[in-house]
């Protein structure tokens, strides 16, 4: 496939969605059921990859610009993530120019409700990331490790890997 | 506020956090403490950075690695933080990518990925915590109402996550303002 068009529909999904995995049923439709050049399982192993990588969850699209056509792709990918977050800085500076306490008060309110969001997200996410009360467990356990304060979140998760064949 | 370009850009910050932290909250997080709970960004543009990063369209993520790289050096922070934001994360997935491919059939390799999903919940989780405690000790009573508003909105009424954010911002401009 054409690395400039993979970008440019990549970029569409990518811009016209306001959150990680928001732009899935748009690359879906471009990449699995328009031009067949990927398949639903691997867009499925894109999007846990990208759950098990750093980064931003967004990340599957450079996994699946990979998947289509391999480092180009993944080049195509990445840009097609990096592009959209230019527009921030016009977006900031507007809200920036009108800065008082409505303004603050405004984000403070943004950034609670965005947590409230990501948290009701976690609950449809949890069944599938801990099937098992073995795994939920596991989970549990990396929480408290987490709340401790002495175990940093890269060695929740490579642990938990590592106690994954032992759970399942 | 205005901003600081001229700043050293805080490029150690933005390579743990880009390539140690799964998904936005728990980079958002350790970002925060990087940067605010040393003093070299405060409270209120590391917020502002946040909340307008969850309304620029894209990956939420990058929009502040780009927002906070534009406050220590305008476009050229904006840049360098968005590149090692992006650079980063890429290159692991892409081997992990690989790894997966070629192991994708090995009944290990499945265990370990939902071992280490199960784990990626716990940090995401551990990270809205530590995100939404600071907003709730300033606003403790309002944001509670807040937070019990938004979820209402969420699971009773069938409207895009963006329009929840943005009736919250509206909220909050109106009773959150005069936070001390």
């Amino acid at each position: 496939m054409n690395v400039l068009v993979l970008y440019l529909l990549l970029l569409r999904a990518t811009a016209l969605s306001f959150s990680g995995f928001a732009s899935v049923p748009v690359i879906r439709e471009a990449l699995v059921v328009q031009r067949g050049v990927l398949t639903d399982e691997q867009l499925n192993s894109a999007i846990a990859i990208s759950q098990a990588s750093p980064g931003p969850l967004g990340l599957y699209v450079v996994v699946l610009g990979y998947f289509v056509a391999g480092i180009p792709g993944a080049l195509a990918g990445a840009l097609a993530l990096a592009t959209p977050a230019i527009l921030a800085i016009p977006i900031a500076r507007a809200v920036r120019r009108h800065q008082d306490s409505q303004v603050r008060g405004a984000c403070a309110a943004i950034v609670i409700a965005s947590c409230v969001l990501m948290a009701t997200t976690s609950v449809r996410l949890a069944p599938e990331a801990a099937p098992s009360l073995p795994f939920a467990l596991l989970a549990g356990l990396g929480f408290i490790a987490l709340a401790s304060g002495r175990v940093p979140p890269v060695v929740v998760i490579i642990a938990s890997a590592c106690l994954g064949p032992f759970l399942a | 506020m205005p901003t600081s370009a001229g700043r050293s850009i805080p490029l150690g910050s933005f390579i743990r956090a880009s390539s140690l932290h799964v998904g936005a909250a728990a980079a958002a997080s350790a970002l925060r403490r990087d940067l605010v709970e040393t003093g070299r960004l405060s409270s209120t543009a590391f917020d502002e950075a946040y909340a307008v990063a969850r309304l620029t369209p894209g990956t939420n993520l990058l929009a502040m690695y780009t927002l906070l790289g534009e406050r220590f050096a305008g476009w050229k922070g904006a840049l360098c933080a968005l590149a090692v934001g992006t650079v980063i994360p890429s290159v692991v997935a892409v081997a992990l990518g690989t790894a997966y491919v070629t192991y994708a059939q090995h009944s290990l390799a499945n265990q370990a990925m939902q071992g280490a999903r199960a784990g990626a919940l716990a940090v995401f989780v551990w990270a809205i915590v530590r995100l939404v405690r600071p907003q709730l000790e300033q606003h403790r009573r309002r944001g509670i109402l807040l937070a019990i508003a938004t979820l209402v909105m969420t699971l009773a009424l069938p409207i895009p996550q963006f329009v929840v954010l943005l009736i919250a911002g509206g909220i909050g401009a109106a009773f959150l303002r005069d936070a001390p």
